[in-house]
């Protein structure tokens, strides 16, 4: 009784923050349609490492990614002043960055480069790492390059839609029903979509997952 | 207790992705992506939007939408004439069952509704060349072969049509 008291009270703590981000977002949206182009730094420097990331794991490339991110805000700050604040800007933004990374991808369908960002050092210490090290008496620095080729390599080999719904909910920690809204198709076509992607990415990591 | 299941416990897909989250640039990274953007941006500002592109962002304007449907509407009356209303379906009915009644009649009905509708005379004069020949040749039920024309070209064997 408690528990469930204690969840439904972090779950409209958590709708009242994503409602008030969503406020906060729009009033500065509604600031630079009025003119005030300066207050769209703030949306740049509160949304840039999330759009990065996203396109970073889209595309397996750091050059890419750098790119795409800034055309997708150059596109959203292009397309600003005919946002209507129907959906937020949170969603409107992380549509614009996967539409752009998906006609990137598209183009540079036959030849693809990778290049990989720098692994976080506190990722050492992790204990899926300390695992893993220890059952194939592997060093630690090696093992994680070797991670993140194979998690890379992995994530390559699932279609751009697939490969969009485990990103916004393993990587991003996002929930079902605001990845519809992003991809626009049903919570039921997000659920299925996720668990075909993580039983093909089981088969290619299989050696990891001990 | 829960340690030890945890280290028992297999490694799912679900953790390896997570340690992605790890795959993070730096602070570096992020004063050199600012200032490439503010360029970028400051160039977008000073270049023009190509007309194809401009007429699509017009065009997605709901009012452009209205004046375009408006347009629209206006030209295709213009050209093809307002669509048939259902007060006018009646005298279509009436006129294909009395046609398939008496094969004779089609002339007058034709003429009747011609003149009705306040058509050009040569329309006119031409259906009547029309009821004359249907008047000569009989009805349909009378026999296999019909000919089709005034009597003057029946005669000359000319501009007939046998059915």
């Amino acid at each position: 009784m408690q528990a469930s008291k204690a969840l439904s009270k972090a779950l409209s703590h958590t709708d009242a923050d994503s409602g008030s981000q969503r406020d906060l977002d729009w009033m500065i949206v509604q600031k630079i349609q009025r003119g005030q182009v300066g207050a769209f730094d703030g949306l740049v420097q509160k949304y840039r490492a999330p759009i990065f990331s996203v396109i970073y794991n889209l595309t397996s490339n750091r050059e890419d990614a750098s790119d795409l991110t800034q055309e997708s805000f150059i596109k959203a700050f292009q397309a600003i002043s005919r946002f209507k604040g129907k959906s937020s800007f949170f969603t409107w933004m992380y549509r614009i960055a996967i539409n752009t990374s998906v006609s990137f991808l598209k183009k540079q369908n036959r030849r693809r480069y990778v290049s990989y960002e720098v692994m976080d050092t506190c990722i050492a210490q992790s204990e899926i790492v300390e695992r893993l090290a220890s059952h194939q008496s592997a060093d630690k620095g090696a093992l994680i390059r070797e991670l993140q080729e194979k998690l890379n390599e992995a994530l390559q080999k699932l279609s751009v839609k697939h490969r969009t719904v485990v990103i916004l909910h393993e990587i991003e920690g996002l929930d079902h029903a605001s990845i519809a809204e992003i991809t626009k198709t049903s919570v039921g076509t997000v659920r299925s979509r996720l668990h075909y992607a993580k039983q093909e990415l089981q088969a290619y990591l299989k050696d990891y997952c001990l | 207790m829960d340690k030890k299941q945890e280290k028992t416990s297999p490694i799912q897909v679900e953790a390896l992705l997570r340690l992605k989250r790890a795959e993070k640039p730096d602070a570096q990274y992020w004063e050199r992506f600012d200032a490439e953007l503010h360029q970028r941006m400051l160039q977008t500002l000073v270049q023009k939007e190509p007309w194809y592109r401009q007429l699509y962002h017009a065009f997605l304007r709901p009012k452009m939408q209205v004046y375009f449907a408006a347009t629209l509407a206006t030209v295709w009356v213009c050209v093809f004439g307002w669509p048939l209303t259902d007060s006018e379906a009646p005298h279509l009915h009436a006129m294909k069952s009395e046609t398939a009644e008496s094969p004779a009649i089609v002339g007058n009905v034709i003429t009747s509704q011609i003149a009705s509708m306040d058509l050009a005379p040569v329309v006119a004069a031409q259906l009547f060349d029309l009821e004359s020949s249907f008047a000569l040749a009989g009805s349909f039920d009378d026999s296999q072969e019909f000919t089709l024309g005034t009597p003057s070209l029946q005669n000359s064997g000319l501009a007939t049509l046998t059915f």
